[in-house]
Order: structure tokens, then sequence, then C-alpha cells
């Protein structure tokens, strides 16, 4: 019990965030409350949910996954390539070819990362520009299309009550938690991210752990180009460019140290809604895409700095290092 | 204490007073004083963590002092940086060579203070001055010669003549002798001596005691922080010095040694190291606790990690219990029951970031499973017991590791080593920056350990740990493993001769 309170502590300030802004928003436009809105809101986010939730296990390591965007922008289309004529079969295709794609794109970041030593940095920014090659290779233009059944599912309701999206998030979370908190696995993400040497010399399979991180941040990314080629009825092979950054910024403001070890899941809902509700509020504010870009690039900085070793540690500790040699 | 004259005055070169320094968790630093004449050498000496290298590296600028102040020559100094210190006149000749070996002799005596003639780096004048340098400590050396094809003690004296070309009031030796032989060593005190005739202070760290009674006009002893006693040297022997520097008697820091082991062997192992291809091979028993010793740098690093699966040579041979077992890496070591307990705990030894939690359980957490999963509550369990067992200071065991101190640190590596069950554990160091209190709970820690009829194999570069907590003792001198001491044999003297011998002689007297 009392780990559990000390676990989701961390995440209380994030949500008095997302709580502060459903409370103003509601006060300038009240129907910003209403379940309609709400239900919408579930839609748009997941994706970036999604997206959040691959970037923070990679980072959890000491990694970061540049090709993220690539991965999306590439399953996206691959979904909407496929059969789309609703017969058993092609959805079983629609379910597992896409997520193929992603784990196959993952697992080779992941095995040129663990097995010759580059820097993540760089190898997923390489990998990012080969897959979008092949997806302007498949499709140049937007277009395409999924099955209806799927494309209704995706954005429907269980029951006519529950929100299918918050349904997908939800689980997703679940699960990443899980797997953070109670396998050997999600252990392992943190003892790399803590200090690679030390997890080595644990007894820890880095190269094992690192290959599979990647592949899950590939697999998520899927299920992200998966649910956009659901909701959007079709395909864009640019449409992942903007999750780069914006999965970064959403592992970042859920509290995950961007040099890894330390961060965890639960957060991401509520950093996903923070990011979001600020694009949409600079819409609403008819503020120009540019001057979007430019908030977008602050706050990124700004939650990097509230949550730097340099502002939230005594910075004596970083000193000491050296003076035990 | 008398009141000093104005020409005992004149003479004070470097005068530190009041310092305080602290790191988090430990005061580095207590209250000290520090005073040094012209022409004076000046040894100080103290355990590993007693505070000396701190005093020294405030002197030197690299660190700044909470409180106290520094006056050199009588002007008081405010040392922002390492190129304050430099220009105020000190000069630290440093343990670990800080030379680039991709460059010439002369590149690094004048790194970072070239000639320049216009715009452009004046190479006849560098290769001149080194020359004229390099002769006056009565070095015959080519100045464009790389350094990385020298040998070590000549290395050393490319970094005494790289001090001297900014003609320091004040030289620091920081264990300058650690990798000398004795031939070296006393060349290195003629330049020393030569230096103290030109009027400079020095100012010389070393653990090895004989060496500071033979060079030192005064000594200082440091403990804890504090300085202990300052004396002329003609009031130590080196048992004075012993017992000031450990503040206490020797046997009462020791457990009991116990009187048998049991004859069955556990361990052995057989290698030929890369770095000095010669074969060493040795073996232990159950429940004995072996001693490495010799000179810091001959291998004895090497040998231990290969034994964890670190730098793995081609030619290894390990066998536990009569069997023979593979270790090619840190997994395979920790499944056969091999712990090592690193040197260097902050990059080696604790993830400072994580928790406790996380950081005591990182070796087993395959080992605690219930369907597949971590089994939370005997994870915990295990953990209460172990942190209790060894007395970790903490709120709770999802405190950062980071806010602990080194002696708290250096107990939670030992607890994550000890929840893998080892058979054989290998230290490095175990002791290397903790209190007085932790050391002696790790060398109880050692023999309860023993008791179990677990090996434990020592490597420290504490002399008095080698004679105190180990069975027997073998010393390591360039790659070759060149005495083996058992009991009463354990000596300071002759661990010391069988370190600084020449190998080739020894090799020759084995025959």
């Amino acid at each position: 019990m009392k780990e559990k309170q000390q676990n989701f502590r961390l995440y209380i300030p994030i949500y008095l965030v997302v709580a502060t802004i459903y409370i103003i928003a509601g006060f300038i436009e009240p129907t910003f409350l209403s379940w309609n809105n709400n239900v919408n809101l579930f839609t748009r986010i997941t994706p970036l949910i999604l997206a959040g939730m691959a970037q923070t296990f990679v980072i959890l390591t000491g990694g970061i996954d540049l090709s993220i965007g690539a991965i999306i922008g590439l399953t996206n289309v691959v979904a909407a390539s496929l059969p789309y004529i609703n017969t058993p079969l092609n959805i079983i295709l629609w379910l597992f070819i896409p997520p193929l794609f992603g784990l196959g794109a993952g697992l080779i970041n992941g095995v040129i990362i663990a097995k010759k030593g580059l820097p993540p940095l760089i190898v997923t920014l390489a990998t990012s520009a080969i897959l979008l090659g092949i997806t302007l290779f498949i499709m140049p233009i937007p277009g395409g299309t999924v099955s209806l059944s799927i494309a209704l599912l995706l954005t429907g309701k269980l029951f006519n009550i529950i929100p299918v999206p918050l349904l997908i998030f939800s689980f997703v979370i679940f699960i990443g938690h899980f797997v953070l908190r109670k396998t050997e696995f999600g252990r392992s993400l943190y003892a790399l991210g803590g200090n690679e040497t030390i997890a080595y010399e644990s007894g820890i399979s880095c190269t094992k752990v690192k290959i599979l991180v990647y592949g899950i941040s590939g697999l998520l990314g899927s299920f992200a180009g998966m649910f956009i080629s659901g909701w959007m009825f079709s395909a864009d092979p640019l449409i992942g460019e903007a999750y780069v950054l914006n999965s970064i910024a959403v592992a970042v403001i859920s509290g995950t140290r961007l040099s890894g070890g330390k961060g965890g899941v639960v957060g991401i809902i509520g950093g996903a809604y923070i990011f979001y509700l600020l694009n949409n509020i600079l819409n609403l504010l008819g503020i120009i895409s540019f001057y979007q870009y430019i908030a977008k690039g602050l706050v990124l900085i700004i939650a990097l700095v509230i949550s730097s070793p340099i502002t939230s540690f005594n910075w004596r500790n970083y000193l000491s290092r050296d003076i035990q040699r | 204490m008398a009141v000093a004259t104005s020409t005992e005055k004149k003479n004070i070169s470097l005068k530190m007073e009041g310092i305080v320094k602290s790191f988090p968790g430990t005061l580095a630093v207590d209250n000290v004083d520090f005073i040094c004449k012209k022409g004076e050498i000046h040894g100080l000496v103290g355990e590993n963590g007693a505070g000396k290298s701190t005093l020294m590296k405030i002197l030197g600028g690299i660190h700044r002092q909470e409180r106290g102040k520094v006056s050199i020559n009588d002007k008081e100094q405010h040392f922002r940086n390492y190129s304050e210190a430099r220009e105020a006149g000190v000069g630290i000749v440093y343990q670990e060579l800080s030379l680039l070996p991709d460059l010439s002799v002369a590149e690094n005596i004048f790194m970072g203070i070239w000639a320049k003639k216009g715009k452009f780096i004046d190479w006849d004048e560098i290769k001149t001055k080194s020359k004229e340098i390099l002769n006056e400590i009565n070095i015959n050396l080519d100045p464009e010669e790389l350094v990385e094809t020298l040998p070590v003690a000549l290395r050393q004296m490319v970094e005494i003549a790289k001090v001297l070309t900014q003609n320091p009031e004040i030289i620091i030796f920081d264990e300058p002798t650690a990798a000398l032989s004795k031939d070296e060593v006393t060349r290195l005190f003629r330049i020393i001596k030569k230096l103290k005739e030109t009027n400079k202070t020095i100012i010389f760290i070393s653990h090895r005691l004989t060496e500071v009674l033979d060079i030192s006009d005064i000594i200082t002893v440091m403990k804890d922080g504090k300085v202990v006693v300052t004396q002329r040297k003609e009031y130590f022997t080196e048992d004075k010095l012993i017992s000031a520097m450990v503040g206490r008697e020797f046997s009462k820091i020791f457990p009991r040694k116990t009187n048998q082991i049991a004859q069955e062997k556990l361990f052995s192992f057989d290698t030929v190291l890369d770095k000095f291809q010669k074969r060493v091979a040795f073996s232990l028993f159950k429940g004995e606790v072996l001693g490495i010793g010799g000179l810091q740098g001959q291998g004895q690093i090497e040998l231990l990690q290969s034994i964890f699966g670190l730098g793995e040579s081609a030619s290894q041979k390990i066998m536990i219990s009569g069997e023979e077992i593979r270790v090619k890496n840190p997994s395979q070591a920790i499944q056969s029951g091999i712990s090592l307990i690193p040197e260097d705990r902050n990059s080696e030894g604790v993830f400072l970031i994580l928790s406790i939690l996380q950081n005591v359980t990182a070796a087993t957490i395959d080992r605690r499973k219930k369907v597949g999963l971590i089994d939370k509550q005997k994870e915990k369990e295990e953990v209460n017991e172990i942190t209790s067992k060894l007395t970790i200071k903490m709120t709770s065991y999802h405190q950062i590791a980071q806010s602990l101190s080194g002696g708290n640190l250096q107990k939670l590596v030992l607890a994550k080593w000890l929840l893998s069950n080892p058979k054989v554990i290998v230290m490095l160091e175990p002791t290397k920056g903790v209190d007085v209190g932790t050391k002696q709970q790790i060398y109880t820690l050692i023999r309860e350990l023993a008791k179990e009829e677990v090996a434990v194999i020592v490597y420290t570069s504490e002399m008095i740990e080698l004679i105190g907590i180990c069975d027997r003792v073998l010393v390591m001198n360039q790659g070759f493993l060149t005495a083996n001491f058992q009991g009463k044999d354990i000596t300071e003297e002759k661990i010391m001769k069988a370190s600084v011998s020449n190998v080739d002689i020894l090799a020759k007297e084995k025959r």
C-alpha cells in the first residue's frame, strides 16, 4: 500500500495541472465539459498516448526513439493500403500486418543500437529517414482507406456507453504500468537507465533489454498508426512527423527523466492531455501555426528545465562524483 | 605556542587556516590548519578518505572551501579555478598521470602555455625550453619522443617537468612513488631534494610511511578530515605514524581471524592476463579470506575482474567445487556464485538515481518470481532483512541512493551482492572512502562471510587491511604473483619487499 502511495504521489502535480486546465476551460466555454466534447478528446489523444508511452519506455533505458514518427507514418500508410472490403480475413490482415511492420522496424533499431553500441539518437534518425522513404514509396500522397467496421469500432462506443479510445488507452497504460512494476524486463529498464555499466555488472542482459525496448516502441508506434488510419478513415504518409517532438514532450511532461532511470507510464495520460489541450487552446485562440510550433518547443524546454537534475537535485551531489576518484 | 618571530613568519610560504569542506554525507575537511615553510618538505599522511586529497584540491583550486582562508606568502588567496592557483604558484604532480600519450614530451610539458612567434606556436623555442627544464632535474630525454613510448618512471619525470615550467612556489607530490621501483624512488627523491634547495615548499603525500619518514622534514597526520598531529620527523616512528593515522590500536579495529580454515578447496583460477602475458594461478579454500597486495597497477584489478567475466582472456580456467565453469560475462559469473564488489562505487557500484530497493535487488531481479512475475512480498522481506542486517541508515527503501553517505552507499553495494548468495566474493577496495565505523563493520562482515564458508578475495591498497583481515596474502608485481604469505608471515616488511623487488630476480630465486 505504502509503495503504491509513493508511486502515485509523483503524478499528483500532473493531474492537478490537467484539472486546472479543465476548470479554466470550463469557465470560458462550458461546452468544453460536455461528455461529447470529452469523447472527442479521448479519440484525439489516443495516438499521442501510444506514442508517448513508446517514447517513455525507450527514454527509461537512457535511449531515445526519433523514428517513432516515421513508424507511425509507415504503419498508418500500411494499414490504409490493405484490402478494405469487410471480410473476416481482411480484418485479421489489418490487425496483424501493420504491427509486424512496426515491431520489425523497432527491432532493427534495437539490434543496431544494442549490438553495435551506436548512439540511439543517430541510429533512429537514420532509420526514420529510411522508413519515411519506404512510406512515400508505398503512398506518395494522402489516400487509402480502411474497412468501415474497423473505423466505426475504433471511434465508437462499447455497449453504446464506453468510448473505445478510452478503453484502448486505459488498457495500454495499465499493461505498461504492470510491465514496469511487476516484470523482470520492467525492472531492467530502470537499471539500464540508471547506469548501464552497473546494470551489466549486475548480470542484466543489456543487449536483450535494449533490442526488446525498441521493438516495443515500434509496436506501440504501429498501434498509433493503425488507430489514426481508423480515425481518419484514410492515411497520410507525413502524419507521423509531429509525433517525434510530441512523444518526447509527453514523456518528459509526464515525469520521465530524459536521461533515463526514472519515471513511469501513469502520468502519460495527464501529459498527453496537457500537451494536447495546450495545442487546442492555441487553436481556439486563433494563433497561427508557426507560433504554435514555437509554443510547443518552449513547453518542452520548460518541462525539461523543471525536471532537470540541476534544479531538482542538490548540485553538490554532482560535484562530489569526481572527488571520490 | 610561542609567538613567531618575524624571520620565522617570513619563511612561511603557505598558510591554510580553519579550512572546512563538506560533501553530501561527509565532512571531508573539518577545520584544518596547515602551514608550510620555504625550503621544507612537508609530509602529509592519512588513510584514504582522511581528507588529504580534498585539502590539496582546495589548495590547487579544484575545490573551494566553505570556510577558512588560504594565504600564500602572506597574501590571502581566493582561487576560483585551477589556473588561478597555478598562477599563484601552486603546482601539483598528480598520482594518476595526466599526460597525453599520443603527444611528444615537449608538447606535454608546454601543454596550454605555448610559446608563440606572432600568431603561431614557436616549436623550436618549446623544444629548447623543454630540454632545459629536463636538464635541470637531471633527466636526459629527447623532447620529441612520444610519451607513449616512455616507461612509467620517466613519465613521472615529464609530469614534474610540466609542473616546473610554471615556476611554482609550492609543489605538491600526490603519491608520486606509487608506481615506481626502489631505484626510481631514489632518483625522484634526489630531484625533490634539489627542489628543496632552491627554497621551494614541497608537500609530499604518500602511503609508504618509510618513504615519508625518509624524505620529510615535518609530517602532518590527518584522520577523518582533521589534523591529528603535526611534528618534526624525529618525533615519529612508523608505529607512531600508523597509530596516529588509524586513531586506535591495531588489534581493536580488526575482528579476530579464525584459527582453522576448512581444508576443502573451493575455487581455483588460472589465467594469462592480456596486459602482462604472464600466467597467474591461485586457489582458495572454503571460508578463507585471501588478500591481494602489491603496489597499485600491477594487474590486481585486471586479474580479479577477469574472474567476474570482465575482460576475459581466452585461456582462463575457473573451477568451483571441483567443477569447471565458464565465465564470459558478469551474468554467468553471478549464476556460478561469483560476486564482485567494484572499486569505484559511484561509477560501477551504486545506481545513484535509483531507489535503495532497486539498487539492492538489481543483481537478483530474476530470482524472486511467482508465476513469471516479481514477487513483491518476498522482495520486500529480503530487502528489509539485508538492509537492517547491514544497518543501512535510510528513511524508507524508496529513498534515492544519491542522498546516502559514502559508508551507506558501500553497504548498499554489499547488500546487493550478499543477496545473490555468492560462494566466492571478490572485493576491490571495499573500504575506500568510508568512515572508520563502517570500515569496522565491513571487516566484521568479511569474517562472518568466511564463517559461512564463503571464500573472500580482497584487493586493498591499504597495507594494514591486508595484515588485519586476511588469512593469506598474495603479492602481485608486474602481473606476477610474487609471494604467498600466511599467518605470522603477513607483515608490512615482507609484503613491501615482495611488492617492490625486481620481478626477474624473484623469478630466478624461485627457480
